[in-house]
């Protein structure tokens, strides 16, 4: 059953759309990772799902557009994890997780039992049932992380937005923030639905990857389907290779200004070296022409000239190149002219 | 479907909603009572605190009981000293929880409750009372409703102001809006003042503010405001935690966060309008309060506030007593009681908010 239904939906923020027609459906249950380079309206599209940001279209959830709802309503049905949360330095990790139950408060009640039992559940499943007492200044990165979460929980919504939640964290915390997640998910058939700028770490846990470019939704499915050299190319500008592991694929960047340049490099020095030594045998008579390894010296030459033109033209490495195309010039130029002189005159 | 792994929740896990701790209650309570048997016991006349307790016995009925006060001291005790530290209490517990309620709705520890331009517009508009109104209209009544009615202008100005702006999103616009109209009014009622040189006297005196002490008018005058004001705050005062977290986040928390914001605003600034209307422009009150609170309790709003009820209502009145016994029989203006120890204050709470802020 689909959970959230978004039909031709447009954000236009200071004349420009940011979310420019985007027709998606999220299935109950599922983890959906939303990508996209810097500024493809991934953070907008989260805001016009939760509501805060005007925008133009419909977005259903469970078959009721959320322009009718009440604002508590539906806050009750989703919940959001910022990027950036605030997180008042005075207030307790009790205090911030009760804040999750505002939408089933109402303005002026307060909180009961039920309340602060869905917010020690919350906790709990965090591992965070010693920190109700802590301040949130005391709190580090990750943990903060975490608390903000457990608010999300607490709320006990039927759907999670999450932006970035682990751009602030380590390999390591980003890696226990996504498992708890998906454990999260799959015990509570949650919705997920996270912009993450971290392709493989998405490709991991992703169900469904969307990738958003200029606003709109290019590629919609598989994480392998939809991260490819060409796409990633193409929508990120980046070179980058897609390896699989383990039926999940990672994406390695591949370092196309000096890492590959080195080896290639390399093999421009190592032909510019068989020139030059092949043009210094003919050159001070140490190879005859009726001797075999005058043929051996030639093909040398010319196939590492050869090599080091095409390297040029295709990769355009210019300040090396040129200098080493001059070098091999020099080298043919004199093998010719050293040729010439053996051949008897 | 959560079977699979349903865990009992231990009640240890500490989540409770930190109301105001007993200790701090009881303090803040105990201060209150405390400066409100030193503004009614300390004057001129010394009634003596067992005479003010056997005429409050008798007021309240104890059977037995009968006041050891004269007439005269009876009247000064009801009529004159009562009703001011009352009027000083609850413009006190006003200022201070408008301070606290802007501190928290704009996200700002340094605002006060004049932010919004209500005090330029009290200001205009009690200077083009005592500047163009004929003497026999000048007394009790028009001088407060003029000040009011300019404060609630300014107010509105600025409101409408900054929402034009930002549709009322951006509290920033807000409080630009509010330096805006207060710089327009205070030139308006400088220039008035200018033009009118004989009532500087009297212009100045009410700027700096003081209680008058004019018996129970004033009092009756002040209290429907405060009281209102101070119920619709301390009704929403779970609410303005969460707008402490700022707009997104309180509005995906299910909070209709402009809705709350004007409620609150207005019920702060129709309060504020009403001390200053009859006290007027008494400063740092909505400062010094919060913070000091802030500073010994390190609590969330859900206690600030009705605290800084409290304290502050017991602070104004030192204050006054202050204000009227340092130079005796000559009054020192309020303001310049509360400023003379609130600058300092601020000052340090400058420096020690930095960042935490």
């Amino acid at each position: 059953m689909s959970a959230l239904q978004l039909t031709d939906v447009t954000v236009v923020l200071g004349g420009a759309p940011v979310v420019d027609r985007v027709d998606l459906t999220f299935d109950e249950g599922g983890w959906v990772a939303l990508i996209g380079p810097n500024g493809a309206g991934k953070t907008t599209l989260l805001r016009a799902i939760a509501r805060l940001v005007p925008f133009s279209g419909s977005i259903e959830l469970e078959g009721r557009p959320t322009a009718a709802m009440r604002r508590s309503e539906l806050s009750r049905l989703i919940a959001v994890v910022p990027q950036d949360p605030s997180t008042p330095p005075w207030m307790t990790v009790g205090e911030y997780v009760l804040l999750g139950r505002t939408p089933h408060l109402g303005p002026l009640a307060k909180e009961g039992r039920l309340d602060l039992e869905a917010a020690a559940r919350a906790l709990e499943r965090l591992d965070l049932s010693g920190f109700g007492e802590r301040p949130l200044g005391t709190l580090s990165g990750g943990e903060k992380q975490r608390v903000v979460v457990a608010r999300a929980l607490a709320q006990e919504a039927r759907i999670i937005l999450l932006d970035e939640p682990t751009a602030a964290l380590d390999i390591g915390h980003q890696q226990q923030a996504l498992d708890l997640l998906d454990a999260l998910r799959l015990e509570s058939e949650l919705t997920l639905v996270a912009a993450m700028h971290d392709l493989t770490l998405a490709a991991q846990y992703a169900e469904r990857m969307v990738l958003l470019d200029h606003g709109r939704v290019v590629a919609d499915g598989l994480p392998r389907d939809v991260l490819t050299e060409e796409t990633i190319a193409r929508h990120y500008g980046a070179a980058i290779d897609i390896v699989p592991v383990d039926g999940r694929v990672a994406v390695v960047p591949r370092r196309t200004t000096h890492s590959a340049g080195m080896t290639l490099q390399i093999v421009q020095i190592v032909c510019a070296i068989g020139i030059v030594a092949a043009f210094a045998s003919l050159q001070f008579g140490l190879v005859k022409p009726h001797d075999s390894r005058y043929l051996l010296a030639n093909l040398v030459s010319s196939a590492g000239l050869a090599v080091t033109a095409v390297l040029t033209v295709q990769l355009g490495f210019i300040i090396t190149n040129v200098l080493w195309a001059l070098v091999s010039a020099a080298g043919l130029v004199a093998v010719a002219r050293s040729r010439r002189e053996s051949q008897g005159i | 479907m959560n079977a699979t792994s349903a865990k009992v929740v231990s009640p240890t896990a500490a989540v409770y909603p930190r109301g105001i701790a007993p200790v701090w209650a009881a303090a803040a309570v105990a201060f209150l009572l405390g400066s409100i048997v030193i503004g009614v016991a300390v004057g001129p006349i010394d009634l003596g605190l067992g005479g003010i307790s056997s005429s409050l016995a008798e007021r309240l009925r104890i059977p037995g009981s009968s006041s050891s006060l004269s007439a005269t001291e009876e009247s000064i005790l009801w009529e004159i000293r009562m009703p001011r530290v009352v009027l000083a209490a609850l413009v006190g517990g006003m200022l201070s929880l408008a301070g606290a309620t802007y501190q928290g709705v704009f996200r700002n520890p340094l605002v006060d409750p004049y932010l919004l331009g209500v005090a330029a517009g009290a200001g205009l508009g009690a200077t083009l009372a005592i500047a163009y109104l004929p003497d026999g209209l000048r007394g009790q009544q028009a001088l407060p409703a003029a000040a009011f009615v300019g404060g609630a202008v300014a107010v509105f100005l600025t409101y409408s102001v900054g929402r034009s702006a930002n549709r009322g999103r951006d509290t920033t616009t807000l409080v630009l809006a509010g330096v805006t109209v207060a710089s327009f009014f205070t030139a308006l009622q400088t220039f008035v003042q200018q033009q009118n040189a004989d009532t500087l006297q009297q212009v100045y005196t009410w700027i700096l503010g003081s209680i008058p002490s004019s018996g129970w008018s004033d009092v009756v005058l002040v209290l429907p405001y405060v009281a209102i004001a101070t119920v619709v705050i301390l009704v929403y005062r779970r609410v303005v935690d969460v707008l402490s977290l700022g707009d997104d986040e309180a509005a995906s928390l299910g909070v209709d966060v402009r809705r709350v914001r004007l409620t609150l605003v207005v019920a702060a600034t129709v309060g504020t309008a009403a001390a200053v209307a009859v006290c007027g422009l008494i400063g740092f009150v909505g400062i010094i309060v919060p913070h000091a609170i802030r500073m010994l309790a390190g609590v969330g709003y859900r206690a600030l506030l009705p605290l800084s009820v409290i304290v502050g209502a017991g602070f104004l009145v030192l204050a006054d007593v202050i204000a009227r016994t340092a130079l005796a029989p000559a009054e020192i203006p309020l303001g310049i009681v509360t400023a003379f120890f609130g600058a300092p204050f601020f000052a340090l709470v400058l420096r020690t908010s930095r960042g935490a802020a």
